[in-house]
């Protein structure tokens, strides 16, 4: 039993059911790689001392007449940690399939917190290579995850890396990521951009989702749960691997890499490659991504060194517009009430045409189909022809660089280090204004020739007299960062059960934002005057008006830094001692921004005396210190000083960029945890803790000003879990129960909303939710050839009380505080009930034929807050009192995904073919709503879903 | 003397520029008020009536150098002499993201604004352009520029200081006797427009303007001279004044039936008092009826 515990790995035990006559049986198995799947040839296998075999070139092994009796059963093999298991003969054959880890590994899930079944007191779910690799079908990772409990994913407006990941209720900024123990989600904002991982797939060993406040030891917001990937390391067996993929919308995806195995001197290196493009389901959905790995290995002696380097620049087009779902689909709308032709008609008076759905469509023309992408549009170029664009892209490549150190420094003392550097460089590209642009009434996309022709024929002799002035142009909005993090651990263990860990976590965040002209189109210039340190004109005629025109690649209507700063420690006790096995883990930090903007006026700094935005191009600031009072006065270029004193401009060396001082925020997580094997089938496991967050660098600022936000609050989380597990040979499954009490749950930074028919962004807070739910998850065979595994998830998400919605006028000044109350309204962006199920079916060796169902139900719309308001007439009399009601709950839904494949060995090579039918009945169904006025169909806005889609594949390794 | 050598050189500049000055429609009035209390006052500065129906305004939505976006409202009616035409938005169902126009606002109307992307959908950033045929006569803004949220009072009067063209009320100086024909080099809102706080409407209906003087001195009336004040009424008393004696009034509303009626105190008095605080808020029609069995209508509004 103990043994058991102690061991890494997830042993499933296979007996025949056949009778035996003789008093003595056989013993047979096979030894598998446990992250790839493969067998291994050549694993030595004891059933007593110096008596034993090795597997054969298909990982097989066999001993016959075994007499009755206990045998300790000891498989090893190199590069691997051996593996120790109890078996009783008693006259009938017995078979086991063992599944053995990489030495190798052991370091980075140590790094990573990896959970261990029927040890680690919390819930997961894990997907190996062979999963990974048998079901991704070129998407993204996240897409994968729908098949295990209390996650929802969906491939938001289908763009390549555009998927979101939801865990029991909580968006992606509450799901932590770590990709080899290295958290990756944005030190700004929290979140996680899957097209910065593309190739992520290809590397991925494991990965594993721990629900709930998870294992890691760190002070990260894991509220919903953590997505622990690990790469690739240097396997036992060198090879190199080829493969082509095809798929729909002329996808191709060729990906090659190599293994050198372990070399001599310690070394290793192992790397991989991909590049991919295609047109996308979605109209204009394109994209064009390449990635690479590279990791490099050395063992000395104690020493474990590991440098690794990976990333994906790409390109890829949007649909970023979500519309009623009558745009979309007559037959989908209609069954859930909406009246078709009312919605498609009545759109036309719109004080907007971005707000509105103006001539999307029409009644006679008709829903566009679930492929429609608002965001695109056509023009006329000036050489008469028939352009098209999607102006809604996105393009980034953030390279990560860790450098890893394992020591083990005694027998029960060991230290890694990891240290880390992303450097991220991109953005999103979008026009600067979509007001002027008119639908083109047959395709309902943007009629973009108006504006091309305007760019480049308008003349404005203010600026040029012979150059174009553009009025509508593409701007970048970039997001640059550079990142450098160090985590190291200590790890005492006394080999008996108690094992004691601490460490420290430290970062450094740089973002930049800033907009830049990406594309003039038809012009030769546009005119901006958001920077108030450049130049400005004073008279007609003045040199300074070409200040003000900027080219491709200059920086336009925003510049600005934020920092953060992060700093923090852990220190966590394990025991592990008969059935019982307890942790608890403690971990403070203290997380600091700043933000810098090099477009407002700059801060003077005279003495004690900080005078903030005050000084721009040409302004002088007068100052006098009159017997300790301070007087000082900003005056215009021109202007003489009114009375005697000091004078200074924004090039004095007492100016500064606007900024202020870093804001501090401590934060600090507990918890802890006991799982009790009740016996060799079943094991029960409780944790809790509390969490308490510091507001996010996002919530503070908005891309206008350094005006924090004042009334940003602490968050809390009080969870608390119960589980169960039960393991037999043939069946194991999974139960777990949870209480999540989050105290001022943020909204996503700033988002942008009309109210009374003016632009704001808003803040909402003070709104608590209440997560409970059951999880229920089994896996199991029928025969050897055939699997099963099915789960259920129930879940009842709330907002609790009310809170306060705070709006920014476009200045980023507080115009208005609202007052919202969403007490017991279901939490929407994530669907509450979860089930799936499917089977793996392989009628011969090497080919396999897999499918799984999975239906989603209790989805609400995400909660707009201003719905929630009251509606009142002119006279401010209530109309209808929105309060807590429900946000328009969205249909259920389901899909179905096959995959096939069949790897066989010729030419000494091993080759692997496979095909995926994601969604294979081609089921059209709503996500992502967004919750309208009237709280129903008619007036919600969502994304719907991608058809039908196939990809094809061909492995060849040697 | 002075003042006399003033007034003389006043009526010189009149007298010499009588044929290009006070000789067409102008723009005498933007609102541009919170959601969409908007609306356009223009002015008829001649000493005849106007038929409206070869103009229409226009607007140049944010920097753009046509009206495609902005939309094109063609006038209807005949405006009086010296009297005005107003355009509000006529917006009158309030849908997500853009709210109904005030009806307060709606009732001074001589003519509701037709459907997004109308003119009167402008925000402050947007310049609007008074046509007759395919010539403009007036122009506010400039076309071709988008100065950001607004025209600011800072050269070159975009991107940089106080907004001025959006929230706020704007009315043209009453020394401005035409309008601007040429789009500007720089439009500085100031330099023709006093402004007023946001949501002011009550200087709608009437336009202050020199081509008041100018034009009724060239101008010999048949029609008895009737002043009424204030006018919006605002503390339900209204003032008559009229070059013949007064011998009763009655009001009537939008859709012609009386709601009011007085009979003036005294004989041969060109003065009368009203007090009407039994009527609702709202636009009305006053008709004078004097002793020499003439009458005359003026438009009232009472708030």
């Amino acid at each position: 039993m103990e043994k058991l515990l102690k061991s890494l790995f997830a042993i499933v035990l296979i007996a025949a059911s056949a009778s035996s006559v003789f008093a003595q049986g056989t013993l047979s198995g096979t030894v598998k790689n446990g992250s790839t799947g493969e067998t291994l040839i050549g694993a030595s296998v004891l059933y007593a001392q110096g008596k034993g075999t090795v597997t054969d070139i298909d990982g097989n092994f066999l001993f016959k007449d075994l007499a009755n009796g206990d045998y300790t059963i000891t498989i090893s093999y190199v590069g691997f940690k051996s593996v120790s298991q109890k078996v009783k003969i008693a006259d009938r054959p017995v078979s086991l399939i063992v599944k053995l880890e990489s030495n190798e590994m052991k370091e980075f899930e140590f790094i990573a917190d990896v959970a261990r079944s029927r040890e680690t007191p919390i819930a997961f779910s894990n997907l190996n290579a062979q999963k990974i690799q048998e079901e991704i079908a070129s998407r993204d990772l996240p897409m994968l995850l729908n098949s295990t409990p209390g996650v929802y994913a969906t491939e938001q407006g289908g763009g390549m890396g555009d998927s979101r990941i939801n865990i029991r209720g909580f968006d992606q900024r509450n799901v932590a990521v770590m990709v080899d123990g290295v958290p990756v989600n944005d030190m700004e904002n929290g979140q996680v951009y899957w097209s910065n991982w593309d190739g992520l797939a290809d590397i991925t060993r494991s990965m594993q989702v721990q629900r709930g406040l998870g294992a890691s030891k760190l002070a990260i917001q894991s509220v919903g749960g953590t997505i622990n990937i690990i790469t690739k390391g240097i396997e036992a067996k060198k090879n190199i691997f080829v493969k082509q993929e095809v798929g729909n919308n002329a996808m191709i995806k060729t990906s090659a890499g190599f293994n050198t195995g372990r070399l001599k001197g310690g070394w290793g290196i192992t790397g991989a490659g991909s590049y991919k493009k295609g047109n996308g389901w979605t109209d204009q959905t394109y994209f064009e991504a390449w990635s690479y790995f590279i990791k490099i290995q050395k063992q000395f002696g104690k020493h474990l060194i590991s440098l690794s380097a990976n990333g994906a620049p790409q390109v890829h087009g949007q649909r970023q517009s979500r519309v009623p779902v009558a745009i979309y689909s007559r037959e989908i709308a209609e069954k859930l009430g909406v009246n078709v032709d009312s919605v498609l008609n009545n759109t036309p008076n719109q004080a907007s045409s971005t707000a509105g759905f103006a001539n999307y469509t029409t009644a006679t023309q008709g829903p566009r189909g679930p492929r429609f992408n608002p965001g695109w549009g056509s023009y006329m170029d000036e050489n008469g022809a028939q352009q098209t664009i999607n102006p809604n892209t996105n393009y980034y490549h953030k390279p990560q660089f860790n450098l890893s150190h394992f020591y083990t420094i005694k027998p029960k003392l060991s230290l890694s280090t990891v240290a880390y550097v992303s450097i991220g460089r991109g953005g999103g590209t979008a026009f600067n204004s979509y007001s002027n642009f008119t639908r083109d009434s047959l395709t309902g996309q943007y009629d973009f020739t108006q504006a091309y022709t305007n760019n480049s024929t308008v003349v404005d002799p203010i600026y040029s007299t012979t150059e174009n002035k553009s009025n509508q142009f593409i701007r970048a909005s970039v997001n640059n960062h550079m990142w450098y993090g160090a985590m190291s651990t200590l790890d005492y263990n006394n080999n008996k059960g108690f094992s004691l860990l601490g460490g420290i976590d430290l970062r450094s965040y740089r973002g930049s934002h800033y907009q830049e002209v990406n594309d003039l189109f038809g012009g030769d210039y546009v005119v901006s005057s958001a920077n108030q340190l450049a130049p400005k004109p004073l008279a007609p005629g003045d040199p300074n008006f070409a200040s003000r025109m900027q080219r491709v690649g200059d920086k336009v209507n925003y510049n600005n830094d934020g920092f953060v700063r992060w700093a923090g420690s852990f220190l966590q006790a394990e025991w592990k001692k008969g059935f019982f096995s307890f942790f608890v883990n403690g971990s403070f930090s203290y997380t600091g921004f700043k933000r810098e903007d090099y477009f407002r006026k700059k801060d003077l700094i005279i003495g004690d005396s900080t005078f903030s935005e005050v000084v721009g191009w040409g302004d002088t600031l007068n100052y006098v210190n009159d017997g300790g009072v301070v007087k000082a006065e900003v005056l215009n270029p021109g202007e003489t000083a009114t009375f005697n004193g000091t004078r200074y401009t924004a090039d004095s060396k007492e100016a500064r960029y606007n900024t202020n001082d870093f804001k501090w925020f401590p934060g600090y997580t507990l918890k802890t945890g006991l799982n009790y094997n009740v016996n060799e089938f079943n094991n029960v496991f409780i944790n809790a803790g509390i969490l308490s967050i510091a507001p996010r660098y996002a919530l503070f600022y908005t891309n206008t000003s350094n005006v924090s936000f004042p009334d940003a609050k602490q968050q809390f989380i009080y969870a608390a879990e119960l589980g169960y597990g039960y393991k037999r040979k043939k069946f194991a499954a999974n139960v777990n129960g949870y209480y999540t009490y989050w105290e001022n749950k943020p909204p996503q930074s700033f988002a942008n909303i009309t109210y009374q028919g003016d632009q704001y962004s808003y803040q909402l807070q003070g709104l608590n939710t209440v997560h409970t739910g059951v999880e229920v998850d089994f896996t199991g065979v029928i025969t050897k050839k055939l699997e099963y595994e099915g789960l259920a998830s129930w879940g009842d998400w709330r907002y609790k009380k009310g809170g306060s919605a705070y709006l920014f006028d476009n200045n980023g000044t507080l115009t208005d505080t609202l007052q919202i109350q969403a007490n017991n309204v279901h939490v929407g962006d994530a669907a509450q009930i979860q089930l799936a199920g499917g089977f793996r079916y392989e009628p011969f060796k090497g080919f396999y034929v897999k499918t799984r169902l999975t239906y989603f139900d209790k989805n609400f719309a995400n909660l707009d807050p201003l719905t929630l308001l009251p509606v009142v007439d002119g006279t401010g009399a209530i109309v209808k009192d929105n309060s807590n009601r429900e946000s328009w709950r969205m249909p259920s839904y389901y899909f179905i995904d096959f995959y096939t494949g069949y790897n066989f060995k010729f030419a000494k090579m091993n080759f692997t073919v496979n095909a995926s039918i994601i969604n294979i009945l081609d089921r059209i169904y709503i996500t992502d709503g967004i919750n309208g006025v009237n709280f129903d169909a008619s007036t919600s806005t969502a994304y719907i879903s991608q058809g039908r889609r196939f990809n094809l594949g061909l492995k060849v390794q040697f | 003397m002075n003042k006399l050598y003033t007034l003389t050189g006043a009526f010189m500049l009149i007298a010499a520029s009588a044929f290009s000055q006070c000789n067409e429609l102008f723009i005498s009035e933007y609102v541009e008020g919170s959601g969409n209390d908007k609306a356009i006052e223009i002015y008829n500065p001649t000493a005849a009536p106007i038929d409206l129906s070869t103009y229409s305004i226009r607007r140049f939505s944010n920097g753009a150098s046509d009206y495609t976006a902005g939309g094109n409202t063609s006038l209807t009616g005949t405006v009086a002499a010296l009297d005005v035409h107003i355009v509000t938005n006529g917006q009158t169902v309030s849908q997500t993201n853009s709210p109904a126009v005030s009806p307060d606002l709606l009732l001074l109307a001589d003519q509701p604004d037709g459907a997004y992307p109308a003119p009167t959908y402008m925000n402050g950033n947007d310049a609007i352009g008074l046509f007759k045929g395919e010539v403009m006569v007036d122009l506010f803004g400039k076309i071709g520029e988008d100065p950001g949220t607004a025209w600011t009072n800072e050269f070159p009067y975009s991107g940089t200081g106080t907004w001025i063209t959006s929230n706020h009320t704007m009315i043209r100086k009453s020394a401005v006797q035409t309008g601007v024909t040429v789009n500007p080099d720089f439009f500085d809102p100031l330099a023709q427009y006093d402004t007023l706080s946001n949501n002011t409407w009550t200087n709608l209906g009437s336009h202050d303007c020199i081509c008041n003087t100018i034009n009724s001195v060239n101008t010999i009336s048949t029609e008895a001279q009737v002043r009424v004040f204030p006018n919006p009424i605002l503390n339900n008393e209204l003032h008559i004044s009229s070059s013949r004696a007064i011998a009763s009034i009655s009001i009537s509303n939008m859709i012609g039936q009386t709601v009011f009626s007085s009979t003036n105190s005294g004989i041969n008095n060109p003065l009368m008092k009203v007090t009407v605080d039994t009527l609702p808020r709202g636009v009305y029609y006053l008709q004078i009826l004097h002793q020499d069995r003439t009458s005359s209508t003026q438009k009232i509004v009472i708030r």
